[in-house]
């Protein structure tokens, strides 16, 4: 065989593939001819001269083709980008179109060629590559393009860019003309980036020296980092964040959709990275923090622009730190003001009103500085709430910041837990009337929600109890039901414990009732049909589950208290006849009567005053128990005799604070002036004397006699301190209830471990002070529950049985 | 009871034999074969180029094989001269071979024609050669039936010829059956005259590295040493220089072709003085590697060229 003559006739078949005139051709010559090559075992020639051939086509003819398509205008505007002159523009673009057009025809060309090539020469590439591991002759020639096109330097001048590296140049420029909007011929480019994408940086095909990757992708990310940081720099300073954001989101969009249609995919994580790092990751600090930032956002409600916020940081960070913390600062801003101005109300009109407005009046007024305050977060809870819900999709971080930081600002207020149980108070007795179940349910659902974040349970606990007793003795609650409901709700969110007492509370109320009945019955049977006699009802309190206020008197006053309150004998019979029946149905259990508690209706004739021109009037007055008391001492007085303080006192024994509020609301209160006083005025002496006012004049048959400080206000700083008091001492058993608890199961223990162990013990109830728990351990000591263990390192106890 | 599969078969030997749907033509040595480019594409890659537009056989849907001794339209009418030498045509094919392969395109077996037994006296063989029971054509089986002594023996040289265009044209399960084919009827006819013409095929139709049928003709002549003294036989060994050294491998004992030829034109490991394996490098995958893994290749950019 003829090598030479056999190649001849390939050669020149091959010529005419590439010039596309194979239609002539015999493939089964071709096929047999190359078959016969091989087979006379000169497969390594002709792979060799194929690929020389391959070699000689591409550096004349195409090569020559794409040189022709890069005029030396289109290449200096290139090599100096950013000064390519306006005017220039439109031509630079359409010659860079041009070179696009050339060299994706001479790639597709190619590889049509070399697939027709490699038909011919299958035998070749199956018997002989196979045989000595060669890459195909389609590989290699494919190779031979980037070598001897991609890789040809316009003119053979080396400080010109290579083919590629202008193409590069090339496409880059054209995506920047997208970017600034115009319309570029995306199938072009994307055609040149498959050739790319086809080609390897070396001959070993492996997916990370793709020349796409290699060469034009670097380059790509690399000026669309610049040119972002620019438009964000441009974005800050011209638009609003709003917009920025939006105009974010619109680049990110942009950018998805120029990797799928004129780039690759693969792309597409990249680039977006790139857009997120200049656009938001640097940036987002800045952006929030601007003065059209979030804080605008919220106060104007642009619900849609913080959605976007949050959309573009989470895609940056799941944990969105900037945002976080941007609402958790002014969420505990916005609280802090609610906290001040609270506190400023309640001060404010203090010191203008103090002259003329009793000192009640100001408390009623800091009273209703309080309910605001209380409502005032819970709109600011729910500004968040709708906000968490409608721009910020729910999400679980956010949520977290936004109760952290609601809880410490509702914290930082120290009364808020006695806020908020006057808040739930006042509903009860106001707020839910003619409110349907719906909105009470939704009410309630707040107040626990404000519950939750409340640190110092025990401290609401306290006030709940004192403030739920007022309502249940007077009678104040709207709805027994719902102040039933409220407990439920309490109990599943606090547990059983928090509870036990409230509930215990509602079940004296019911029981008194069926006590009270039940006496009645009993008095009937008795058959003692006397129609003077008094109607008694009763309330039986067990005195662990109330609060302490209504059980026991004022500790100032413990002396007095010892004193038996003298009733007159018509209320002594009663009293006896109720403490027998009680008796008889509970032995062994004491009844200690609470004067300051109870209500009487008592009938009062005011005679005829002739110089008034006044007749004779009947009224019912409802009174407290110690009025009552107080006003019978005056039955016994003729007219015009008057009775001093001390001299009411040593006939009652009440003890000489309620003494003396009765005396107020009774002689100095206007509208209710049974009784005069002499001097007159607001305060009450020992000395003042007293005198049946026989000239009242009320305007109803029915008088309601108030005694000052009977509704459910806000506490006075003497009532506070003793509250506060009160609670140290509580939370100090609580605390040595969980330390003796910890150290019996763990016999020994260091201080700080003790000390975690009882914090975390209590945390549910309130957040024990590490300095109380220190004191307590010490007492725990000195009473010998626990030693010291001496010979320790660390300083740590033993609990001792 | 016929399968799916047997029904599908049946069908495309009507289709070929009525020529109903064809849209193909195969000629070789002056006969014209109809065909179904979806029935020969799908089991020979070489015809998938010309069924499809490109070449001038996809203008006119129609190839023709060049066969052996045909003048070629190769030589160029320009240079006029008569390069290619009568002898030199291992690259064309048989016509009956061909025929044969379009045969198993249709009916995936094939029956080459009988040839006449030699005269040589040889033990009847019982022996059933893998052909003679072939079921698809009644007309085959009744020939069987008819001439089953005269064709027990197969046609081991056609085998070969069906063997080169099988290997030529990628069809690789007619390549496994006309090997195994081959085998069988070496098995049984070493010592037919044929069997040195059949090892000629052998040896010039297929590329060296084709191992099937030459190493049944190295292990039928190593088996039978007989053989050796046929002149036939002599004179195809001592024209076959491939044949001479596998012969002479398997005589000390070696397998006819080394599992790891060593190159051994002075290419020794500089560090360790063993002569360099074939083998796979690493680093370039193409070429070869040395002992201690130093590449060879000069181009080979591997752990050492750093």
């Amino acid at each position: 065989m003829d090598f030479e003559q056999t190649w001849a006739i390939l050669a020149s078949a091959f010529t005419q593939i590439h010039e596309k005139q194979a239609s002539k051709l015999s493939f089964e010559e071709l096929y047999r001819n190359a078959y016969k090559i091989v087979l006379k075992k000169k497969g390594d020639e002709l792979y060799l001269r194929v690929a020389e051939f391959e070699r000689d086509w591409l550096s004349s003819e195409i090569e020559r083709r794409i040189h022709k398509e890069l005029p030396p205008q289109l290449m200096n505007a290139l090599q100096g980008r950013s000064s390519a002159g306006s005017v220039g523009d439109d031509q630079v673009r359409t010659q860079g179109e041009r070179f696009l057009r050339q060299l994706k025809l001479a790639w597709e060309d190619h590889q049509t060629c070399m697939s027709m090539l490699t038909d011919v020469l299958m035998y070749m590439d199956r018997v002989y590559c196979a045989d000595t591991r060669r890459p195909s002759i389609f590989t290699t020639a494919m190779s031979l393009f980037r070598d001897c096109i991609l890789r040809s330097h316009v003119r053979g001048d080396d400080s010109w860019p290579d083919i590629c590296g202008t193409l590069n140049h090339v496409i880059l420029d054209q995506i920047r003309m997208e970017r600034d909007g115009d319309f570029i011929d995306k199938h072009l480019i994307k055609a040149n980036v498959y050739m790319l994408e086809g080609l390897y940086d070396s001959h070993h095909e492996v997916e990370e020296e793709k020349l796409y990757l290699t060469s034009f992708e670097y380059e790509f990310l690399a000026s669309s980092a610049e040119f972002y940081r620019a438009l964000g720099d441009r974005l800050l300073k011209e638009s609003d964040a709003g917009q920025y954001c939006r105009e974010t989101r619109k680049r990110i969009d942009e950018e998805n959709d120029r990797c799928r249609s004129t780039l690759l995919e693969s792309t597409t994580p990249k680039i977006q990275k790139v857009v997120e790092d200049e656009l938001i990751r640097y940036r987002m600090k800045d952006l929030i923090e601007s003065e059209s930032g979030v804080r605008f956002m919220i106060t104007n409600e642009r619900h849609d622009d913080l959605a976007l916020v949050f959309d573009l940081e989470a895609r940056v960070d799941p944990r969105k730190p900037e945002l976080t913390k941007a609402l958790q600062k002014i969420i505990l801003e916005m609280g802090t003001n609610l906290n001040d101005a609270a506190q400023l109300g309640a001060a404010a009109e203090a010191p203008e009103d103090r002259a003329k407005a009793p000192a009640d009046k100001l408390v009623n007024q800091q009273t209703v500085a309080a309910l605001k305050w209380v409502e005032d977060v819970l709109e600011l809870k729910d500004k968040f709430d709708a906000m968490w819900k409608q721009s910020f999709q729910s999400d679980q971080t956010i949520h977290t910041a936004i109760m952290r930081s609601s809880a410490e600002f509702i914290n930082s207020h120290p009364r808020c837990a006695e806020y908020m149980s006057l808040f739930i108070d006042d509903n009860m007795k106001k707020g839910i009337k003619g409110k349907t179940e719906l909105e009470i349910e939704a009410l309630l659902n707040k107040a626990i929600v404000l519950l939750r974040y409340v640190q110092e349970k025990d401290v609401f606990e306290l006030y709940y109890k004192k403030h739920l007793g007022k309502r249940l003795l007077m009678g104040r609650s709207l709805s027994i039901d719902v102040e039933k409901q409220m407990i439920f709700r309490m109990k599943m969110e606090l547990g059983n414990n928090f509870t036990a007492k409230l509930e215990g509370m509602f079940k004296d109320m019911t029981l008194s009732e069926e006590l009270t009945a039940g006496y009645k019955g009993y008095v009937a049977r008795l058959g003692d049909a006397d129609p003077r006699r008094i109607d008694l009802a009763i309330n039986v309190l067990t005195s662990m589950t109330w609060p302490v206020e209504t059980t026991n008197s004022a500790p100032d006053d413990a002396r007095e208290s010892r004193l038996k309150t003298i009733y007159p004998p018509a209320m002594e019979r009663i009293r006896q006849g109720f403490e027998n029946y009680y008796k008889e149905k509970y032995s062994g259990r004491m009844l200690d009567w609470k004067g300051n508690m109870g209500t009487v209706d008592v009938k009062v004739t005011f005679p005829k005053v002739p110089s008034k021109g006044f007749k004779e009037r009947r009224h019912e007055l409802n009174v407290s128990t110690y009025a009552m008391l107080i006003l019978l001492l005056f039955n016994d007085l003729p007219s015009g005799a008057s009775l001093s303080l001390e001299e009411i006192q040593a006939r009652t024994n009440i003890p000489t604070n309620e003494l003396v509020r009765n005396l107020q609301s009774l002689a100095v209160a206007p509208k209710t002036r049974i009784l005069l006083k002499e001097p007159m005025s607001k305060d009450v002496k020992d000395t003042d004397k007293f005198f049946f006012n026989e000239g009242f004049m009320g305007k109803f048959h029915k008088v309601k006699i108030g005694i000052v400080s009977a509704g459910n206000r806000i506490e006075n700083d003497r009532e506070r301190v003793e509250t506060e008091k009160k609670n140290n001492d509580s939370r100090g058993y609580a605390i040595e209830a969980a330390v003796v608890r910890i150290m019996k199961q763990r016999k020994e223990l260091s201080h700080q471990q003790l000390v975690t162990e009882t914090i975390t013990q209590l945390n549910s109830q309130f957040k024990p002070d590490v300095n109380m728990i220190k004191k307590r351990i010490e007492s725990l000591i000195e009473r010998e529950y626990l030693e010291r263990i001496e010979d320790s390192p660390s300083s740590s106890y033993r609990y001792l049985a | 009871m016929p399968g799916p599969v047997e029904y599908l078969q049946a069908g495309l030997a009507r289709a070929y034999e009525n020529g109903d749907f064809t849209d193909f033509e195969i000629e070789c040595g002056g006969h014209t074969y109809k065909v179904h480019k979806v029935v020969i594409c799908s089991q020979s890659d070489y015809f998938s180029t010309p069924c499809k537009e490109g070449f001038a056989e996809g203008e006119k849907h129609h190839i023709r094989l060049k066969a052996i001794g045909e003048p070629g339209e190769d030589r160029n009418e320009t240079d006029g001269v008569e390069v290619d030498d009568p002898g030199d045509d291992a690259e064309c094919d048989d016509p009956e071979a061909i025929r044969l392969m379009i045969d198993f395109f249709y009916k995936q077996d094939y029956i080459p024609e009988p040839i006449e037994r030699d005269t040589m006296p040889v033990k009847e063989e019982p022996m059933d050669d893998g052909w003679s029971t072939f079921p698809r054509s009644k007309e085959a089986k009744k020939g069987g039936k008819k001439d089953k002594g005269r064709r027990s023996r197969g046609n081991i040289i056609m085998h070969a010829r069906v063997f080169a265009a099988a290997e030529k044209y990628k069809v690789p399960a007619l390549r496994e059956l006309s090997a195994s084919k081959f085998a069988d009827a070496a098995e049984i006819s070493w010592d037919h005259t044929q069997f040195a013409e059949a090892a000629r095929i052998v040896y010039s139709t297929t590329p060296d590295h084709v191992r099937e049928l030459r190493d049944t003709v190295v292990k039928t002549v190593h088996d039978h040493r007989e053989l050796l003294d046929k002149l036939s036989i002599e004179n195809a060994v001592k024209d076959i220089a491939a044949l001479n050294f596998e012969l002479l491998r398997m005589a000390r004992g070696l397998t006819p072709v080394a599992d790891n030829k060593v190159i051994d034109e002075g290419m020794k490991c500089a560090e360790c003085s063993t002569w360099l394996w074939y083998e796979e490098c690493d680093s370039c995958s193409t070429e070869h590697r040395g002992c201690c893994g130093s590449c060879p290749n000069p181009q080979c950019p591997g752990p050492n060229s750093a």
